[in-house]
């Protein structure tokens, strides 16, 4: 396990994730979440964000922007045959709710996630990254297959 | 005191006092900047890193680092265009390129080629 690692996300151990790319700044957590690999987005400044979705860094925005690409509010992040689901993280600021990362399903009830600038993981639980840098999971939406 | 000696209000302010003074100042706050930012994919949380406030307090100066630096990183460039817009007030990346931090590096230094700073 990274060192540094622990100090940050402090349920990570070396049992639960594994380091799935090398670390890059052309894409982040959203971006590997929807499919993408090519650019950043955000819903601020010169970052890439659906043209139909509001450029507000809010809850509404980043489910706004994954309903255009089909998916669908949902409960949970429980595993479900044929679904796949992402869950947005946020912390909470000032009584708002403030989106920080966003996890994607694997097919096989794991999840990915891209660390900021840093690199991807593949991890067991949502709640391994439950940290100060990134609140928790607080939005899921799932889509078909 | 080692290095060429720069009287300008705005280094000054961060004590920094010679060319040399500035560029491991610089590379001091870029490399924090490197370890703040190491986790968040938000550019909102990016520019309230402390690191991130003092290179755009240095202005205009800091503005040959950045784009030597934005060479360096070759085409995997980190999100120097954050402070080179704060800096300079200056917006030379296409809407169409938003997000493509290869391209966004390329309008600014291009922007830095017609600006005098190639």
């Amino acid at each position: 396990m990274d060192e540094e690692w622990g100090a940050f996300f402090p349920r990570l151990s070396r049992d639960n994730y594994a380091v799935t790319s090398p670390a890059t700044d052309r894409y982040n957590c959203v971006a590997w979440a929807a499919g993408y690999s090519d650019r950043w987005w955000w819903p601020a400044g010169f970052n890439y964000w659906p043209a139909s979705s509001p450029r507000d860094v809010s809850l509404e925005a980043f489910q706004a922007a994954f309903v255009s690409l089909g998916y669908a509010s949902c409960a949970d992040g429980v595993f479900t045959e044929g679904f796949e689901k992402i869950a947005i993280f946020a912390k909470r600021i000032d009584s708002r709710l403030v989106p920080t990362h966003v996890a994607r399903q694997l097919s096989d009830g794991s999840w990915t996630s891209k660390l900021g600038p840093d690199r991807d993981i593949v991890h067991q639980e949502l709640e391994d990254l439950v940290s100060d840098v990134y609140g928790m999971p607080v939005a899921f939406m799932r889509r078909g297959w | 005191m080692a290095g060429t000696e720069v009287r300008i209000p705005e280094l000054e302010r961060i004590g920094v006092k010679t060319t040399e003074g500035l560029s491991a100042t610089f590379k001091q706050l870029s490399e924090q900047w490197g370890r703040e930012r190491r986790f968040l994919s938000s550019t909102t949380e990016m520019v309230e890193c402390p690191s991130y406030q003092r290179i755009v307090e240095m202005g205009w100066s800091a503005l040959p680092l950045i784009f030597r630096q934005l060479r360096l990183e070759g085409d995997d460039p980190g999100h120097w265009y954050l402070a080179l817009s704060e800096i300079t007030g200056a917006d030379p990346v296409s809407e169409e390129d938003y997000g493509h931090m290869d391209r966004i590096a390329s309008a600014w230094l291009g922007w830095a080629d017609e600006n005098g700073y190639g």
